[in-house]
Formats: C-alpha cells, sequence, structure tokens
C-alpha cells in the first residue's frame, strides 16, 4: 500500500518534471516576443496564438468607454505593433507601462488581442510632489468618462 | 550495570529541551510591529497604489522559502557525510517550514498578480520554478510520511532535499535569465528609501519565526523519535 | 473592472492569508507537540515502571 503511494508519487513528480522541461517551461522560458521578434517571423507569426510583449507607447491608446474598445501601439524601442482589444484594462495600463497582451496577428497586421497583462517594471516609488498616486493610477475608465 | 549500547540509547531517548512560549511572542510581535510601521509609514506607490503594501509580506515569504531550503539542503549533506540522527531531524523540520512559507509566497503572489497584471497566475520561468520548488518539497515530505525505516527516510530525504534545493538558485535567477512576466528582483537603487526600511523590518520578523518554527518542529521530531527509540527498546525486551 | 477602492480587498486578503498560515501553522506546532509529549510521557513512565520491577 505504501509503496503503491510512494511509486505513485514518483511517478506524478517525474511527469511534471517531464512536462515542465519539454513541454510547459519550453515553451514559456521566453514568456512574450518583442515587436521586433514577431516582426520578424514575417507570415509564420500572422493568425498562430502568441504573446506580443512591450511598451505602450505613450499618446497611442485609444479608448471607447461605450463600446469597450481599446487600441494602442506597444513598442520594443526598436519596432511597433498596433494592438486591438476589447473590455476593460487592468488599473495599472497607461501610457508608457510595461504589457503582455496575448492574442494573434490579424491579417491586417493588428495584434487582436485576448488577453492583457500588464507587467511592472522592480522599480517602486512614490509620485513626485505635486502629483497624487491615485491620479496616476486610476482606471482608464474613469479618465474617458471625465 | 549499564552498557554501552544502554547509554547510547539512553542519549537517544533523553527528554529534548523544550522552547519556551517567550520566542513565539518576541517574533510574532516582531511581526505586527514591523507590518504595522511598513502600512503606516509607506506612501502609495505612483503605478500601483497601496497595492505596494503586499511587498512587505510577499517578498520576505519568498526569502524565507529560499532560506528554509538553504538549512535543508546544509543538514541534508551533513547527514550524507556524518549520518548523525539529529542532521535528519533539522533538514525535516526546515523543509516543512520551507513549504510552509513557500506556499504563502505562491498564495501572495497571487493576490498581488491579480490586481496589479490582471491575472492571477501565468506559467512564465519564475511562476513555474517556484511551484516546482513547492513540489519538490512537497514530495520530500510525502517520502518522509510514506517510509516507514528512519535510516532509509533519512538517506532518501537527503538526496531528495540535497538535489531539490538546487532548484533555489534557479527561481532567483529565472526572472534574469529567461523572460517573464514577473519583474527582476528590487534592489535600494530601485526601491524608495521609504519602502526599504518597512521591506528589511519585516524580513527580520519573518525570519524570528522563520527559526521559532524551525526550532520548535525540530523539537517535536526529537520527541517523536525518543518515543520510537524507547518503544524498540521496549519490543527488544530491555537487551 | 478592478478599480483602486477595490484595491483594498486585495490586500486586506493578502495580510489575512499570512496571518492564517502563520497562526495555522503555530497551532499545527502546539497540537502536534502536546501529542509528542503525551507519547513521550506515558512510555518513558513504562519504562520507569519496569526497570524498578
Amino acid at each position: 500500500m505504501k509503496r503503491a503511494w510512494i511509486i505513485g508519487g514518483a511517478a506524478v513528480i517525474v511527469a511534471v518534471f517531464a512536462w515542465l522541461l519539454f513541454g510547459g517551461l519550453q515553451k514559456n522560458v521566453v514568456f512574450f516576443l518583442t515587436p521586433k521578434e514577431l516582426l520578424a517571423k514575417g507570415n509564420e507569426g500572422v493568425g498562430v496564438p502568441v504573446r506580443l510583449g512591450g511598451q505602450v507607447k505613450p499618446g497611442s491608446v485609444k479608448w471607447n468607454a461605450q463600446t469597450l474598445d481599446l487600441r494602442f501601439t506597444v513598442t520594443d524601442g526598436a519596432r511597433e505593433m498596433q494592438v486591438h482589444s476589447t473590455g476593460a484594462p487592468p488599473q495599472m495600463f497607461r501610457d508608457g507601462m510595461g504589457v503582455v497582451v496575448e492574442g494573434r496577428v490579424g491579417t491586417a497586421g493588428v495584434f487582436e488581442a485576448t488577453g492583457l497583462m500588464v507587467k511592472h517594471s522592480n522599480e517602486y516609488r512614490p509620485p513626485k510632489p505635486g502629483e497624487s498616486a491615485h491620479e496616476k493610477y486610476k482606471t482608464l475608465l474613469e479618465q474617458s468618462t471625465q | 550495570m549499564i552498557s554501552s549500547s544502554d547509554q547510547s540509547r539512553d542519549i537517544l531517548t533523553a527528554r529534548p529541551p523544550r522552547t519556551g512560549v517567550w520566542p513565539a511572542f518576541v517574533s510574532f510581535g516582531a511581526v505586527i510591529a514591523a507590518q504595522a510601521y511598513a502600512i503606516l509609514t509607506s506612501p502609495a506607490e505612483g503605478d500601483m497604489g497601496h497595492l505596494q503594501k503586499i511587498m512587505y509580506v510577499h517578498v520576505p515569504a519568498a526569502w524565507m522559502t529560499f532560506l528554509s531550503f538553504f538549512v535543508v539542503l546544509v543538514f541534508s549533506v551533513r547527514y550524507l557525510w556524518r549520518r548523525r540522527e539529529n542532521d535528519d531531524l533539522i533538514a525535516a523540520s526546515a523543509a516543512e517550514v520551507g513549504a510552509t512559507f513557500n506556499g504563502l509566497t505562491l498564495m501572495l503572489g497571487m493576490i498581488w498578480g491579480r490586481p496589479a497584471w490582471g491575472v492571477w497566475w501565468v506559467w512564465d520561468a519564475r511562476l513555474t520554478s517556484t511551484l516546482v520548488l513547492f513540489l519538490i518539497f512537497v514530495g520530500y515530505l510525502a517520502l518522509r510520511a510514506f517510509t516507514d525505516d528512519a535510516q532509509q527516510k533519512a538517506r532518501w530525504s537527503a538526496a531528495v532535499g540535497a538535489i531539490g534545493a538546487l532548484n533555489v538558485p534557479i527561481v532567483y535567477m529565472s526572472v534574469k535569465w529567461w523572460r517573464t512576466l514577473h519583474q527582476p528582483p528590487s534592489s535600494p537603487a530601485t526601491l524608495d528609501p521609504r519602502y526599504t526600511m518597512g521591506l528589511r523590518l519585516n524580513a527580520i520578523a519573518l525570519l524570528l519565526v522563520m527559526i521559532y518554527f524551525i526550532r520548535r518542529r525540530y523539537e517535536i521530531a526529537r520527541l517523536e523519535r525518543a518515543v520510537e527509540h524507547m518503544a524498540e527498546a521496549a519490543a527488544m525486551g530491555g537487551q | 473592472m478592478i478599480t483602486a477602492a477595490s484595491n483594498l480587498n486585495f490586500i486586506i486578503a493578502a495580510y489575512t492569508v499570512t496571518w492564517i498560515v502563520l497562526l495555522g501553522y503555530s497551532l499545527r506546532l502546539v497540537r502536534k507537540g502536546g501529542r509528542a509529549r503525551a507519547d513521550y510521557e506515558r512510555i518513558a513512565q513504562q519504562r520507569s515502571g519496569e526497570k524498578s520491577q
């Protein structure tokens, strides 16, 4: 009985490791591609599920609060890519923030996102005198309805 | 007449010392004080506002996970080298405490990730390797629970503990080696001084808790082992 | 949608989970320690009884 437990437990652990080494982790060691890397794939990068990461290009965010339609540009400094998403983004989403979007490149070359994640830097600083934190991280929805 | 084997058995069956309650009060009091200080003194962060305050529990929990498994590594190796029962029991105690902190780190990371990143979980290298570390030490504890022979238990778990702890540097370096959603570690250069002190105090307080936990767990393990030795001696009819 | 107001819920959740785990593990130690001590005293007493016979 105990022997069966040990063998079963060992099998589960080995299976998890095998999956991580050869499946899941292999794919996720590079969690996202930059616009430059995705564009370098050419047609191979079109229509396949992929994650795109970079910085929200300042001034590129267009948000329609009625249709929950969100458009912005992701840049890695070298190349950039337009992203289309629906639904309210995470509260930390804003101009200049790091983001990772899940989805696929459409035929028009616009990235159709099914998921939007904010990638925070390792810097933690309070807002400078004169601006309040609340102003900086309030949601886009609030911004657009002002 | 006391034979030499009886003498060694008396050492094995002696009542282990017991840590009083004051270390518990001191360490838990330190956590309360450190949390109160950090929450009350740190200003809202520019990007994430007061969510930054989750750092004071998530980051020290992760550090204590690493430290606990370092203790497992040291005492597992020492057991394999000297074959002393106490080293095995210390390693096992640290593994249980480390697994607890590892589970806490994962839960706190999820609670922080949902509002900050927008997702509870992603399979990036940092999160995945931290989950693997947790599974290794759950496996370590299961191995001990299901092995009866004390020597076999000690040998197998020392091997698993020593090899499993090698995953600690992988977890730590994952954010530098691979491209992840999780950010790289903060340093005093990237952390405002108003957050640094609170983080340090919370780390020290949780370190006290970790030491208290491992010590208490080790005392219990010795007590249980002493009972086993006495039962064995009784079964052998006092030979 | 997650707003600044609901951030407080996540912060409270994080500190609550922390204390549940810390106190929960302490409780496990107290219970396990009590059991181990009782076992020890019982067997130690049996042993001293046998020795004195």
